[in-house]
């Protein structure tokens, strides 16, 4: 598959279901060289009960997880669209994957919660740097229900654009940011950490 | 460190000879593509595959030696991603072999000097872990060769660029920059126990202190500057959000790696949290107040910022970290360890006010007045402990005394009570330790007195502060307020709270001044930079200046050093003073001829390297200064027109004496040989060149070559002349010269010139006309046909081309062969063979070729065997014969007559000229194979069926026309041998008729020779009868004797073919009768009598004598 641009992106949630999916998905339309993942323990799901989420190891299959959302209560998943949720993900890539155990390096990180970012900082600057090689890491806070989800999909969308065309990122990046922000109205959090 | 071998050691993994040269294979497969690749991203490929290579299998690295060079050669590639994959590809080499990095250096510090950001920032990463590497290298290995120390010379001078990048105008280069320096300042300090360690590490405690060119000294004391230039730039208030962080990250890492430099690290982002750059939008700031916050707690988390934290939390705090956040990232300790950390920090503190004191004293001694008065001067340190006891001891025993009276001590107290703060503070429940056990006066009072002591010491009180010398002067200066309330007993706090806000102002203060505090003047921080453009006018005004100080510096003996800075100044400043000194030297072009060439010299030693490169350079090719200043030159002297008189000379000097003559300048030469005026000096220097400098020959002869075909006749023939001169005298080349001569000729095998043949002739258009001129053809054989006498084989090649031309062609190739195949001579080899060869379609070619060589000398036997042969064999054209013709035999001659008859009237008039010696410049000497009168009975003898009649009738009468050779001797034998023929020659009468008109004097002769035909009874052929009567008919009167002779109806017949003779023949015969009647037969007579009544006697004439 040959990209539109050479940057390299990950999109970061907490469960790599919602948020990075949809913008995954997004992006993945749109040709950019792009992952997901999330940051937390754990994969959480809404269950039929506030007090039951249902939780699942990074890694598990998407496909399975669906195969077993839909054995438990099949028409309430359908109903709150869970289960085309993980239709959609199944279709995008194998399993969720965690941030924190992936080695591959990006150039863009955007998270789509404060405290997803912390946890990538937080990753990021107890890995300590070896290569130098600088990361910019771009919050974008979006309430993790689907409708934000394909709002904040469009945002991180028309950010990635911006960061994309420019010939030197690390030197047009606080332009960029600042001019989406004004575009779209919503305060991004920005830092540079190094691998 | 031993986790991680940087440099593989070979003698641990041996491997053999095999696995050398299988790696060998590979890599030179992978590096031949790489070097013929198109495409950057087959490039980029192939780096990575040998980079894999070389990096998985030790024997590949090995072979890595030899060819690194190859490969680096690609980073002048135009590609940038290609240059980035071969940065990535020297970091892995380095990381893996260090070893090799005086290879790689030089490429290293070309790209650091790149124009590009990206190919900056990628060499500025790949550079932390080439330092690191290097210095480990520099510090592991025993014997440091010259080698080895160049290299760190050079990585040193690459710090110091980068360290200059940190006010690089683009975000990212600065971000690097900033990580980079990192990197440096944790290897040039030392660590402690507090350090957070890291695998792999490498600090300045590692350095052996051995080194001779690396020192721990310097090495601390430039990691220290560094590290304030960094403090200094995160301080800055125009610093963009990415670097802040950057940098405030760096600061942090620093700060936790080496904790000695905590204190400042902590007071920068102190700095910084009170008052931000005013540059950032909010969303910036509420970013870096996330960083900061997180970098602070990252901070607490370390043991070491056990002294700092009642500046930290409250920070945190503010920046709205929750206590219970705070108190999570406290790290444990037990109490003894808090102690011991207290202690230190208290200990920490003094040294550090005194060594800050110490740094202030020293740099703004004008500023002692506003130090508040605990401040000390800087004295030496014993000193200043030693004073501080004895005035303890001498203040302890006053107040010992003075407490002892219960008025002054409850004085004290009621005192003091009015000036209590409402709450306890906290120093005071810090330093306060509550007396344990019974307490006996004696000992309160000792120890409030000590206490005391202590204070008033500090304090500069007390009987004891005399012995505190060192403070005399500050006394003076406390205000009364002061001193009132130190002696009043003012409290520890107060003073201490007075003491910080003092200080925390005063630093307010001295923060702009603080910038000037300088430890060694750097310019560039107190300077403003000059606009760009008034330096350039500067630049350029400071050069003029020097150029116009020629005659002092001439005067003074400096000439030559003048020169050899102007000549600096040309080719390492920027393009305004090069042209500048340009235009220096073309002001007189003659005298400063040399500097001209100081300078191009100068640019070559630039261009080999002989000089150190420069910074200016970078953008272009290495070679393209140099290629410019040659060729601007040579443009500049060339339009200077032809009414310089020196033009050519010094064109000529330039190319001949500069060091290198590039393509370029090969190409402006190549205009000079198309220039009307410069054509012959142009082609003569290159001739010259391609001599004097043989590395180029090959090119330079090409281009010579081009004009040999070139359209223009004369700068052709002169062209030529050059290659003969090269070709004949220098003897070199010979092959190509020759190639080129026949690739020329082959040209002329297609029907008309095409396209390439127009480029290859140099016409400007490109539309190929519909055949070739014969200019053109000209042009394309004129080499080949000034070679051919000088390598005669050459001649096959002829043959072949000639074939395939079309009839134009062949004509002007037969034209123009004559001047070579004359000076081949007749004895040359290679003709003979194409004689031998004859190939089909040459025949006119070797006709003509035949021709030239017979056509002054005197053909060999061997040259006329060969003709017959081909006459015989292949080429039955008579025409190949004619050359040779007076070397056959007379057999040979009369055979091939008929087809010479055939041949075109005025080749045949030569033939025949030729057969009789007439006209011809051949010495004839004893050659003639026929005499005429053979020549003409053959003639006559010619079957009428092998020729026409018409062609003999003409070949007679032009040998006949030849008066000189055939006079009425020689006539008169071919006509008494044509008579003796049988049957007669049919030409035979009017061979006679015409002996007869030309000498009227054989008529008698010729009468007898009547006779004899009517003895062969010449009637039977109607053609000679016919002649014969016609004949007699001009032989009145003598033919009438023969007439009468006749049998009579003969004479009938003559008589009706010409009624004429009919009288005269009637008079004769009367006449005749009447003396000698028996003449005339009666039958005769009869015939005569048929018209004439009067004949009387007629006589037969007896039947012809049986002949």
């Amino acid at each position: 598959m040959s990209y539109i641009s050479d940057l390299s992106i990950a999109v970061i949630c907490s469960s790599n279901m919602n948020r990075s999916m949809e913008a995954h998905h997004f992006l993945n339309k749109k040709k950019f060289k792009v992952r997901s993942f999330g940051t937390g323990d754990k994969v959480k799901l809404p269950g039929t009960a506030i007090d039951k989420p249902n939780i699942y190891e990074f890694g598990s299959p998407y496909s399975e997880i669906y195969e077993d959302l839909s054995k438990k209560d099949k028409a309430y998943y359908t109903q709150n669209g869970l289960l085309h949720m993980l239709d959609r993900n199944r279709r995008l890539k194998l399993a969720p994957e965690r941030f924190q155990n992936c080695q591959e390096r990006f150039e863009v990180v955007i998270t789509c919660e404060e405290r997803v970012y912390d946890q990538v900082v937080e990753y990021l600057e107890t890995k300590g740097n070896v290569a130098n090689i600088p990361v910019h890491i771009i919050n974008i806070d979006i309430t993790d229900n689907h409708d934000e989800a394909v709002k904040g999909a469009f945002i991180i969308s028309d950010l990635v654009t911006q960061l994309a065309k420019s010939s030197d990122l690390d030197n047009e990046i606080d332009d960029i940011i600042a001019m989406v922000e004004e575009h779209t109205d919503k305060n991004f959090l920005h830092c540079i950490m190094f691998y | 460190m031993d986790s991680i071998i940087p440099f593989l050691d070979e003698s641990e993994q041996p491997f053999s000879h095999e696995d050398i040269i299988r790696a060998r294979t590979m890599i030179m497969e992978n590096l031949n593509n790489l070097l013929t690749a198109s495409s950057a991203q087959i490039k980029i490929e192939l780096v990575t595959k040998i980079q894999e290579q070389v990096l998985k299998w030790a024997p590949a690295m090995r072979v890595l030696e030899e060819v690194i060079d190859d490969i680096l050669a690609i980073s002048l590639d135009q590609n940038q991603d290609v240059k980035k994959s071969i940065i990535g590809f020297i970091e892995e080499v380095c990381k893996q072999k260090i070893r090799m990095l005086p290879k790689v250096i030089k490429c290293v510090a070309m790209f650091l000097r790149s124009e590009s950001a990206i190919l900056i920032k990628r060499v500025t990463q790949a550079c932390g872990s080439i330092y690191k590497n290097t210095l480990q290298w520099m510090c592991s290995t025993e014997d440091v060769t010259e080698e080895m120390k160049d290299c760190w010379e050079q990585l040193c001078l690459i710090k110091a660029q980068i360290l200059d990048m940190i006010d690089h105008e683009n975000d990212g280069v600065r971000t690097n920059a900033i990580k980079f320096l990192e990197g440096v300042i944790l290897l040039q300090t030392h660590p402690d126990a507090d350090s957070m360690k890291k695998d792999n590490d490498f600090s300045l405690a590692d350095v052996p202190l051995t080194l001779t060119h690396i020192r721990r000294r310097k090495l601390e004391e430039e990691a220290m500057n560094i590290f304030e230039i960094l403090v200094k730039f995160h301080g800055a208030s125009h610093i963009s959000s990415v670097n802040l962080i950057a940098c405030t990250g760096t600061l942090c890492t620093i700060a936790k790696m080496r904790p000695a430099l905590m204190g400042q690290v902590v007071e920068a982002l102190k700095n910084l949290h009170s008052s931000f750059p005013p540059t950032l939008t909010n969303s910036q700031i509420a970013s870096i107040r996330k960083n900061l916050k997180m970098q602070f707690i990252n901070l607490l988390k370390q043991p070491a910022s056990f002294d700092w934290r009642t500046a930290i939390i409250p920070i945190l705090q503010d920046l709205g970290a929750s206590q219970n956040e705070i108190n999570r990232s406290l790290p444990k300790m037990d109490k003894k360890e808090i102690q011991m950390r207290t202690k230190r920090a208290l200990e920490n503190e003094e040294a550090r006010n005194q060594a800050k004191r110490a740094r202030f004293e020293d740099k703004k001694k004008s500023m002692l007045h506003k130090i508040p008065k605990d401040d000390e001067m800087e004295v030496d340190e014993d000193t200043i402990f030693d004073q501080q006891r004895r005035s303890d001891s001498i203040n302890e025993k006053f107040i010992a005394e003075a407490i002892q009276n219960v008025e002054v001590a409850a004085q004290l107290i009621i005192t003091s009570m009015t000036k209590l703060p409402d709450k306890i503070p906290d120093s005071f429940i810090k330093a306060y330790q509550p007396s344990i056990g019974p307490v006996t006066i004696t000992s309160q009072i000792d120890k409030i007195s000590r206490t005391f002591a202590a204070q008033l010491t500090e304090a500069k009180l007390g009987p004891g502060s005399k012995e505190l010398t060192a403070e005399e002067p500050l006394k003076a200066k406390m205000s009364a307020v002061e001193e009132q309330s130190i002696v009043m007993g003012e409290d520890y706090q107060k003073d201490e709270t007075t003491r910080k806000l003092r200080e925390t102002l005063e630093r307010m203060k001295e923060q702009p001044k603080m910038k000037q505090r300088i430890r060694t003047l750097k310019l560039q921080e107190i300077t403003k930079p000059l606009h760009k453009d008034l330096k350039q006018q500067f630049l350029n005004d400071a050069v003029r200046r020097v150029l116009k100080c020629e005659r002092q510096a001439i005067v003074s003996g400096m000439g030559f050093k003048r020169k050899k800075i102007i000549t600096v100044f040309a080719s390492t400043f920027l393009p305004s003073v090069r042209e500048i000194v340009m235009e220096y030297i073309m002001e007189d072009l003659i005298k400063r001829f040399d500097l001209a060439f100081m300078w191009l010299f100068e640019e070559y030693s630039l261009m080999q390297g002989f000089t150190r490169f420069s910074y200016v350079k970078s953008e272009h090719k290495h070679d393209y200064a140099y290629n410019r200043l040659l060729s601007d030159l040579v443009m500049k002297i060339l339009s200077r027109g032809s009414e310089f008189r020196e033009r050519e000379s010094l064109i000529k000097r330039l190319y001949l004496e500069a060091p290198f003559v590039s393509d370029e300048s090969v190409e402006i030469l190549t205009k000079i040989c198309e220039n009307d005026d410069l054509y012959e000096c142009g082609l003569v220097l290159l001739k010259d060149l391609l001599i004097r400098r043989p590395p180029r020959e090959e090119y330079l002869l090409e281009t010579l070559l081009k004009f040999t075909v070139h359209q223009n006749t004369l700068v052709r023939e002169k062209a030529i002349e050059n290659v003969m001169n090269v070709y004949s005298m220098h003897q070199i080349l010979l092959k190509n010269i020759e190639g080129f001569a026949v690739k020329s000729i082959i040209f002329l095998q297609m029907p008309q010139p095409t396209e390439n043949a127009m480029k290859y002739m140099l016409f400007n258009d490109l539309n190929p006309p519909d055949s070739w001129t014969e200019d053109m053809t000209k042009s394309m054989l004129n080499l080949y046909l000034t070679l051919l006498p000088h390598n005669e084989s050459l001649i096959e090649e002829l043959s072949g081309v000639y074939v395939a031309a079309s009839p134009d062609v062949k004509r002007i190739i037969l034209r123009s062969i004559e001047v070579p195949v004359k000076k081949l001579g007749i004895e040359s080899k290679p003709i003979m063979k194409l004689l031998d060869v004859c190939a089909k379609g040459t025949e006119t070619l070797i006709t003509r070729i035949i021709y030239i060589l017979t056509e002054n000398s005197c053909p060999t036997q061997e040259l006329i065997d060969k003709v017959k042969n081909l006459y015989n064999t292949k080429l039955n054209d008579v025409r190949i014969l004619i050359p040779i013709i007076l070397h056959l035999t007379k057999k040979e001659i009369v055979a091939a007559l008929p087809k010479i008859l055939k041949l075109n009237p005025q080749l045949m008039k030569d033939v025949f000229m030729r057969l009789l010696g007439v006209k011809t410049e051949v010495q004839r000497s004893n050659l003639q194979p026929i005499t005429p009168t053979e020549l003409l009975v053959a003639l006559h003898a010619i079957d009428t069926s092998q020729a026409e009649l018409k062609l003999i009738v003409k070949a007679t009468s032009l040998c006949i026309a030849e008066k000189e050779v055939y006079t009425h001797e020689v006539l008169g034998v071919v006509m008494q041998q044509l008579v003796e023929m049988n049957p007669l020659p049919t030409l035979l009468m009017r061979t006679v008729i015409q002996s007869h008109t030309l000498y009227p004097r054989l008529s008698g002769f010729i009468t007898n020779l009547l006779q004899r035909l009517i003895v062969k009874q010449v009637w039977k052929s109607k053609l000679i009868w016919d002649g014969f009567v016609k004949c007699c008919q001009k032989l009145q009167p003598q033919s009438m004797g023969v007439l009468i002779q006749l049998p009579a109806s003969q004479l009938l017949d003559a008589l009706q073919i010409c009624p004429d003779l009919k009288s005269p023949l009637l008079d004769y015969a009367r006449e005749m009768n009447k003396h000698q009647i028996s003449h005339a037969t009666s039958q005769v007579l009869e015939v005569l009598g048929e018209s004439q009544s009067e004949s009387t006697t007629q006589q037969e004439e007896p039947d012809a004598p049986g002949i």
